[in-house]
């Protein structure tokens, strides 16, 4: 392909560079014996073998290429962390500097690799690997964290060949989980002091009934171990579904034409897993509607003075049971007069309530039911389904959206979802009659107030009720008004007067996100682990309640949706 | 024939080497911009730029994190990283970009294949 010259000069430019590579790799292994931990030294010991195996890939020297190739991945295991450096590695490593070094002198002289054999040098790196992969299952099940997602039917095996890329590669199914013998003993010892309590219960209610409420305690005390030890298991890092975005970002970038970026953040948060199925489908939804409808075309990117490549961030965290989601896009955002057109138009809101309407609420409508805004209607994003198909899962899971956005600049989704649907913590209070279960996870404190403390305590600030508490002015809603007339905001109080002359109040004072309010209740009961199902069909444009559960005495309760109480 | 520009961003020496003779050789009407890493390469880069052959494992920022630098600094840039082998992950990311790719070991054939575009 060169000429003579031109090949000379190359293979000049072969052995300076992979000389200097080397001693920087010989330093570098060095260091490492008493500093194994420092990465940016891994890392440019990795990155020069990494020169080395391509500079010999480049001049065809097959036989180097292989055995630095073996030795980088080795190095690629010690920049995970999966394995340590040793004396025993470092030296396998420096074995391999100067079988290099020697092999460079053999070419030089004669031109070619000459008759080398390296497998038994491969061999060795590839056991010091293999060593690595043997210690990691028992590490997994010593791991007091998570049961591990299977990626499987079969059990996984160690498997000595395995590539980079692997661990990441495979995000593992969610449909089932794996248990170690460890954690699968716990229960099971768990279920023994299950038994074993029962058998007191039973002894006391049979031969002396004065221990019975001991025993009943105690078998509470211990179902609701059992419980929370389960939900545990229930709980997997989102990550496990976040990985698969990468994929469904690239192919819709490819039909689209679009230049993406799909940037992940939280992947760590934990969910219970009947969420992450269920939230699967409602993330991928918004990731396409964001290239789809959100991020502009290259050409049109630029000429508005962007980036020609479109940026969508997905991030999760958790906050107090809570599972906060983000979608943001920096793409043409919603354009909020056209969405209250096109509601007008297809008759969602009439024309009054559309100019009264806040912007916040107008974005909204785009979950509506048959909305779609896109001109033009498109095979990824669909026609119009979708969008109110997100805010049915969203509803679902007892959850909320919210859509902010500037016109031009880009859109964000955030969802809140309960961490996990299976059994919630609540306080149990009543109005008219029903029993209402509010999470105790917005509830900041109960105060009752008697006789004259009630108008003491109770003001009216632009005609709405407020409640003194420690010195503090809270709003007061009454759970009575609500219930009573859950569609009209004006009713969600009792007047002023009408508070100030009962004889008590009683008041839950609950926070959602930043804001503080009361609550006034008919009467506070006592609290309650409730096993939560997911509201009635009937009941489920009805956005104040989160979810239903079956009381001790076969009655239905329903669970308040605290952040949508709020927004009345 | 108008001059076209490449940048050639890669931290071995030799890698450059490799295809500087070969636009030297093969394809003389393309003038050249070499960096040894990201840094240096925005610093060279200038508009316009028509393509942009990257290594990916570099010091300092990797071949896509300079890709998207680029693409700003020099729009209408075809970008293609330079590999042998890369994480799906890594090469779904590259493909949402726009971002081609030539493998590794690099060959007068395969930048040929590229500059077809160019003519």
């Amino acid at each position: 392909m060169f000429d003579e010259a031109t090949q000379l000069a190359l293979m000049q430019e072969f052995f300076s560079e992979n000389r200097e590579a080397l001693d920087r790799i010989e330093r570098g292994l060095l260091q490492l014996e008493s500093t194994p931990t420092n990465r940016e030294l891994l890392n440019s010991v990795f990155r020069d073998m990494h020169t080395v195996k391509g500079n010999c890939r480049m001049m065809g020297f097959e036989r180097l290429e292989e055995l630095t190739h073996t030795a980088e991945s080795l190095l690629d295991r010690l920049r995970d962390g999966k394995l340590m450096i040793d004396t025993r590695i470092g030296n396998e490593l420096l074995g391999v500097v100067d079988t290099v070094r020697r092999t460079l002198v053999t070419i030089e002289q004669s031109g070619s690799e000459g008759e080398v054999d390296f497998s038994t040098l491969i061999q060795q790196l590839e056991q010091v690997q293999a060593a690595e992969t043997r210690i990691a299952p028992s590490i997994a099940l010593e791991e007091p964290s998570l049961p591990e997602l299977s990626h499987g039917d079969s059990p996984t095996t160690p498997d000595s060949t395995a590539t980079r890329g692997d661990h990441e590669g495979n995000p593992g199914r969610i449909d089932s989980i794996r248990l170690s013998i460890e954690r699968l003993d716990a229960l099971m010892s768990q279920v023994g002091e299950l038994g074993a309590v029962f058998n007191q219960l039973k002894y006391a209610v049979q031969r002396n009934p004065a221990q019975t409420d001991q025993a009943l305690e105690g078998l509470g005390q211990q179902i609701h171990a059992l419980q929370e030890e389960v939900l545990q298991y229930r709980l997997q890092p989102i990550g496990r579904i976040l990985d698969n975005y990468h994929r469904l970002v690239r192919d819709l970038a490819v039909e689209t034409k679009k230049k993406v970026i799909l940037d992940l953040t939280g992947e760590e948060t934990e969910v219970d897993r009947n969420v992450l199925i269920a939230i699967k489908e409602v993330l991928g939804h918004l990731i396409r509607n964001a290239i789809d409808h959100g991020i502009e075309p290259p050409e049109e990117r630029m000429a508005r003075g962007k980036s020609p490549v479109g940026r969508v961030r997905l991030s999760a965290e958790q906050k107090q049971g809570q599972i906060y989601l983000e979608i943001a896009d920096d793409g043409r955002g919603i354009d909020v007069s056209r969405v209250r057109d096109k509601a007008i138009e297809r008759g969602l809101i009439n024309l009054d309530l559309a100019l009264e309407m806040p912007d916040s609420e107008v974005m909204k409508l785009i979950m509506a039911p048959g909305f779609s805004t896109a001109e033009q209607v498109s095979r990824i994003s669909g026609r119009g389904t979708g969008m109110d198909v997100v805010q049915a899962a969203i509803d679902k899971l007892g959850g909320s959206v919210t859509i902010t956005s500037q016109f031009g600049a880009g859109s964000r989704f955030r969802l809140r979802i309960p961490q996990t649907m299976a059994i919630v913590s609540v306080l149990l209070v009543t109005a008219c009659g029903e029993t209402y279960a509010i999470p105790q996870v917005n509830i900041v404190e109960l105060v009752s107030f008697h006789g004259a403390e009630v108008a003491d305590n109770v003001e009216g600030k632009l005609q709405s009720p407020m409640v003194r508490v420690r010195e503090r002015i809270f709003p007061l809603i009454s759970l009575r008004q609500l219930v009573t007339h859950p569609d009209h905001a004006a009713a969600v109080t009792r007047s002023v007067e009408e508070i100030r002359s009962t004889h008590s109040l009683h008041v839950v004072v609950l926070q959602s996100e930043e804001r503080i309010f009361g609550l006034d209740v008919d009467a506070i009961k006592e609290p309650a682990s409730l096993v939560i199902k997911p509201v009635n069909r009937i009941f489920s444009d009805i956005s104040l309640l989160a979810g239903t559960a079956v009381m001790p005495d076969g009655s239905v309760s329903f669970l308040l949706n605290v952040p949508e109480l709020i927004k009345l | 024939m108008d001059n076209k520009t490449v940048l050639i961003v890669d931290d071995s020496s030799l890698a450059r080497m490799m295809v500087r003779k070969i636009f030297a050789t093969s394809f003389t009407d393309w003038q050249l911009i070499e960096a040894k890493d990201g840094t240096e390469a925005l610093a060279l880069a200038e508009s316009p730029l028509q393509l942009a052959l990257l290594d990916f494992n570099m010091p300092g920022m990797n071949g896509i994190e300079l890709a998207e630098k680029l693409m700003v600094k020099c729009p209408g840039v075809a970008v293609y990283l330079v590999t042998a082998n890369i994480q799906d992950r890594m090469h779904q990311r590259a493909e949402s970009m726009g971002i081609g790719f030539i493998k590794k070991p690099i060959a007068e054939n395969k930048i040929a294949e590229v500059l077809k575009k160019f003519t």
